[in-house]
């Protein structure tokens, strides 16, 4: 009894001991030096194609592909265009209102949203579960989001990826494994991530950016959408 | 005091448990926000200035954000990290050190145009499944219904429709007049349900959408909402109880039902209780379990018996290769349902042709 109540004692104090964290400071600096180019940008544009392995209705892993196109205008104004596994799909954000539109269905759903590119799409997300690939890379503390949840950031050094150099950033805990290249440039720019999810049920995501426009010029009128005729303006259920 | 053993133990089994309910959640997107979030979540701007520093607990931490990073017109508000970040040696306080006196901007003033152009823009409804418990439809019950039995029906002949149908619900239990809840499904669904806000939706065949369009039962037949100021003598009136406890007058022609108004009468959707003599030919026979079948017309369920056809709520599993105006779409996550009151139906795709299944919506337990 005497022996059990030690382990019971003991088992938290052993358990925090393993939760001890592994941070490569080069890592957290590459990490910043690329969110404080994307943070300075006001406007930019570049595509990005998805690749999502998820268990499917019979149990097997599926792999599903997309490809997207993104348009940014600090503070406020965003729009994307995908195709893939999903359909033909865009978003239009123009700052206080965020719309959703199958190009396949021919209908929309149009709701109100906070005034900031990230606050809106994390606002979607997290209310109505909408997903904007690539977008983690984005938020404004991204490097502080990854210290906070990843017990090991490490620096895995230059990689070459399509005959360019690439610094290679791994960052891990019990549950998920999140892989980031940034471009050897004058940009530090994100060229591709990688997001497992560990255990019985494995999910990967992988993003690869492309195209990148850092000094976009881009009018009003692309972020506001216009329903097109005999669309379906439609209800929508929340996440949570 | 010394504690007991048990205490002991008692105290030990709990931090460990809170201990381990301590796990990873992805938030936004795919990873975990937090940091950002208590960048982004912080006050206005305002709140931002000296004005009173001498305010602030000596205690506070200081992790004041660089200088020179926030940008009000950047994309993301401008980058932010904490300047107390100490990477050299393990943390165990990572968590507090996005806390920061600076943050993303709030407002702007293109945002301000932004919302007097949205206030006349129409946005979506944001709706979700009621909880109510649903009833039950036994296998093989035939075309019976349960409040059939002992029902007064009292005909009265003094109109040409010679039927006037006073249905005595009082041993009903939980009746939804308006036919639009779901009793669950009399057979196992071996497909996965697909889970979105806290429910689960199960169905027995593949999800495949197709665009939702209203169907017309022929010149005879009306949508709910139709009004008309006179209807024909022909039309019989069909009393029901409603959940309310008063008493409400159908007319009944022809496979509408019809409420009186002050101007002259309204089609409504055919109330879940009423035994009507007859229903048109072009009703048709759907399937709900094996062995049993209800006839379909207007987005109205009926059981065939003894008094004629009766009102009855959809079942969930059945399918239908129509569905009459009045019907909703609505986003739920990736899949577009067509909605009516608590009836969801999914489209789907038998033998190449388009359907719709009802849906069983459950809670996640």
């Amino acid at each position: 009894m005497k022996r059990l109540l030690y382990l019971l004692i003991w088992l938290p104090v052993l358990g925090s001991s393993q939760g001890q964290k592994e941070i490569d400071s080069i890592a957290i600096a590459l990490i910043d030096k690329m969110g404080g180019v994307l943070g300075s940008l006001e406007a930019c544009s570049f595509t990005l194609n998805t690749v999502e392995d998820q268990v499917n209705e019979a149990g097997m892993l599926e792999r599903h592909f997309d490809s997207h196109k993104i348009y940014l205008r600090g503070p406020d104004r965003f729009t994307m265009r995908s195709r893939g596994h999903k359909g033909h799909r865009g978003y239009w954000f123009n700052g206080s209102l965020m719309t959703w539109y199958s190009f396949d269905q021919n209908n929309y759903v149009t709701i109100p949203a906070p005034g900031s590119i990230i606050r809106a799409i994390d606002s979607v997300n997290t209310t109505f579960g909408m997903q904007f690939p690539g977008a983690d890379i984005f938020y404004p503390s991204f490097a502080d989001d990854l210290l906070s949840h990843f017990d090991k950031i490490s620096y895995a050094g230059i990689k070459t990826l399509d005959n360019t150099e690439y610094f290679h950033i791994i960052a891990e805990n019990d549950t998920y494994n999140f892989q980031l290249w940034i471009e050897n440039g004058a940009f530090y720019l994100p060229r591709k991530y990688l997001v497992l999810k560990k255990g019985s049920a494995p999910e990967i995501f992988e993003g690869t950016f492309g195209s990148w426009n850092t000094s976009a010029s881009l009018p009003d009128e692309i972020f506001e959408f216009i329903p097109p005729k005999d669309a379906d303006l439609i209800s929508i259920m929340p996440k949570s | 005091m010394k504690p007991s053993t048990s205490s002991l133990l008692t105290i030990a089994a709990a931090s460990l448990l809170l201990f381990f309910l301590t796990p990873f959640q992805a938030g936004a997107q795919r990873l975990d926000h937090r940091a950002s979030r208590s960048q982004m979540s912080r006050p206005s701007p305002q709140a931002r200035t000296t004005a009173k520093p001498a305010a602030r607990p000596a205690s506070r931490p200081t992790t004041t954000t660089r200088p020179g990073t926030s940008n009000r017109s950047s994309i993301n508000g401008g980058y932010q990290k904490s300047a107390s970040r100490d990477i050299s040696r393990p943390s165990a306080g990572q968590a507090n050190r996005s806390v920061s006196t600076s943050r993303p901007s709030t407002s702007d003033r293109s945002a301000t145009t932004a919302r007097d152009r949205a206030s006349s823009v129409r946005t979506s409804e944001v709706t979700r499944p009621a909880t109510r418990e649903v009833t039950t439809v036994r296998e093989n019950a035939g075309n019976r219904v349960n409040n059939t039995s002992n029902n007064r029906v009292n005909i009265d002949n003094s109109r040409r429709g010679n039927t006037n149908i006073n249905i005595d619900n009082s041993r009903t239990v939980n009746v939804n007049r308006r036919n639009t809840y779901v009793r669950t499904s009399p057979r196992v669904y071996v497909r996965p349900p697909y889970v979105w806000g806290g429910f689960h939706f199960y169905c027995h065949s593949p999800y495949y959408w197709h665009p939702y369009r209203p169907y017309y039962w022929g010149p005879v037949w009306h949508p709910w909402g139709f009004f008309v100021t006179t209807i024909a003598t022909t039309a019989i009136i069909v009393s029901i109880t409603n959940d309310s406890g008063n008493q409400e007058d159908y007319h009944y022609e022809e496979g509408n039902y019809y409420l009186r108004t002050a101007d002259g009468f309204e089609v409504v959707q055919a109330p879940v209780g009423a035994t009507v003599p007859d229903i048109p030919d072009t009703a048709q026979k759907v399937e709900v379990t094996e062995n049993t079948y209800n006839y379909y017309y207007g987005g109205a369920y009926y059981e065939k018996n003894a008094e004629g056809y009766t009102v009855v709520p959809a079942t969930a599993g059945t399918i239908v290769p129509h569905l009459p105006e009045g019907g909703e779409e609505v986003k739920v996550g990736d899949r577009t349902y067509v909605k009516f009151g608590e009836t969801y139906y999914q489209p789907i795709q038998v033998d190449g042709k388009d359907m719709y299944e009802i849906v069983e919506v459950q809670p996640e337990s």
